[in-house]
């Protein structure tokens, strides 16, 4: 965790502008500007920065919450986005909100939603914004979760953001303890502090059924990359906990076809064969919901630029509710090539 | 080992490329670009080592590919490329502008694959059109380096003030 007051301070702001600062110097990854934990959870005074990055999660607490997004309190007709929540695009204009929310939670007493967002900040440019979102649909691994994933915009070009809001819109509502958490990153900044720290860092040295995080720190939000090369027969699947059971479920689209769900024994895996796949993934870890990830991947098909790489997009879920993610490990499925070495996996956490 | 930023660049005048010093490769990576536009626009990435690779042409002997979907239509691909394809379905104008967000891998004796999504105000701005958005994967097949030198570059300018801004670790 940073402490947003200080960073209004190492941010500096977007009028000094670095020409080219190569070489890194130091200079950390993205840090945390301001938080809100509340039914409408709301971060004001943000630092003005060019990038903003916005994890939230929605608990629900009376049925159907549907939660839009509102910056810097314009309530005019000034937003337009392009929705798409399972099928094809919906195209939204001439908005008072932004049409996002950690999700359209459904009825069920437990659900909970969860997105991670990113948007450009240039007072004197309309406001460009990338929406993924997952959510539970209800309990259990029987019911897949839904995603969404959305482009917005803010077509205000006077001013910068500097305040970013879930407005309940008529519906349910989400719990106290529902929460988002407003990162900043600008080319001036001198920070040297991270909000994301790394819970584990595994290289496979030789080949191997499996590579697993060891036991990592809990932590409210994950962040998981792992890059895996397979011997042959491809095919691997990600755990928590060790669990391999069917307590997964997930809705996933290889190469852009249509939404399949599925009851699991992984929250994550490859879409096809290859042999070499890049995977990222973003985790909602609260002890008593169930877990939700994002997952999207990079897959290599065949080697060679006469073969275009393959593409996974992938949410699940993880239906423990007792405990929270304190490991994780990628493992071939049966009778399917070892992982060989190299295979690399990054783990980074924070509460 | 933490996030660290491995380089960023702004462009303090117009111009038709955006391209980074060489800097300190790292295994894993992310990047975002805002880039504003001056006229008939479509960006195209390239990435290499010392200097960026464009052997090949704009349709044969490249070494980059892209699978891509433009607002959710089917994918489709382009192979042997000189470039990894970055721009709208059409071109964008002058004022419009787009942001893109990008996760890398990039280990020397393996194919690099980039999984990349983007906004932008191609149909026009204001709160009355949509904003356009793109998925796309990519791959540079080079098998030998890392890659330490990003360039992005333009049939028209890329205006003032757009920026490209690389993270890494380890």
């Amino acid at each position: 965790m940073s402490f947003p007051f200080l960073q209004s301070y190492l941010g500096l702001g977007q009028g000094l502008q670095t020409k080219n600062a190569a070489g890194g110097g130091g200079v950390g990854g993205w840090v945390e500007l301001g938080r809100s934990t509340s039914a409408t959870p709301s971060v004001a005074s943000l630092a003005n920065k060019r990038y903003y990055m916005i994890l939230s999660h929605g608990i629900l607490a009376t049925v159907y919450p549907a939660y839009q997004m509102r910056i810097n309190d314009d309530s005019g007709s000034n937003y337009s986005a392009r929705r798409w929540d399972g099928a094809s695009d919906t195209l939204l204009t001439n908005q008072d909100k932004v049409t996002s929310s950690p999700a359209y939670l459904g009825n069920g007493s437990a659900n909970i939603g969860f997105s991670v967002q990113s948007w450009s900040n240039l007072s004197n440019k309309e406001k460009l914004g990338i929406h993924f979102g997952v959510y539970n649909d209800s309990s259990g691994a029987g019911t897949a979760p839904r995603r969404q994933k959305n482009v917005e915009k803010w077509a205000n070009t006077s001013s910068s953001i500097n305040k970013f809001s879930w407005i309940p819109d008529g519906y349910g509502t989400y719990t106290s303890d529902s929460e988002m958490i407003v990162l900043g990153y600008d080319p001036a900044d001198t920070h040297s502090n991270n909000f994301w720290t790394e819970l584990s860092s595994t290289t496979l040295t030789g080949s191997a059924s499996t590579i697993n995080s060891g036991t990592i720190t809990a932590k409210k939000y994950l962040w998981i990359q792992l890059y895996a090369k397979q011997a042959s027969s491809f095919s691997f699947e990600g755990h928590f906990n060790g669990d391999t059971s069917s307590n997964y479920s997930a809705r996933y689209s290889g190469n852009g076809g249509a939404d399949t769900t599925s009851t699991f024994t992984k929250f994550a895996g490859n879409f096809s064969g290859g042999g070499e796949y890049f995977l990222n993934a973003f985790v909602i870890n609260v002890s008593n919901k169930e877990k939700l990830a994002i997952v999207h991947t990079s897959e290599m098909n065949a080697s060679g630029a006469g073969t275009a790489p393959r593409r996974l997009e992938w949410v699940s879920k993880w239906v423990n509710t007792s405990s929270q993610i304190t490991s994780i490990d990628f493992t071939k499925e049966a009778g399917m090539g070892d992982l060989q070495s190299g295979t690399a996996l990054r783990v980074w956490g924070s509460d | 080992m933490a996030w660290a930023r491995l380089t960023t660049k702004t462009l303090t005048s117009a111009g038709t490329t955006i391209a980074t010093d060489a800097f300190t490769s790292n295994k894993f990576n992310f990047d975002m670009r805002h880039s504003l536009y001056t006229g008939t626009s479509t960006p195209r990435k390239r990435v290499g080592k010392t200097t960026v690779d464009s052997s090949g042409t704009d349709t044969v002997s490249g070494n980059y590919a892209t699978r891509r979907s433009e607002d959710g239509s089917a994918d489709s691909t382009l192979t042997l490329r000189n470039f990894m394809d970055n721009s709208a379905g059409g071109s964008l104008l002058s004022g419009q502008s787009d942001f893109t967000v990008c996760y890398s891998i990039n280990i020397s004796t393996q194919e690099k694959l980039f999984i990349e999504w983007q906004v932008n105000n191609y149909g026009g701005t204001g709160s009355g059109t949509s904003p356009f958005r793109y998925e796309r994967v990519h791959k540079w097949v080079n098998t030998t380096d890392q890659y330490d030198i990003v360039q992005f570059y333009n049939a028209s300018n890329f205006d003032t003030d757009s920026n490209y801004i690389l993270m890494g670790t380890d």
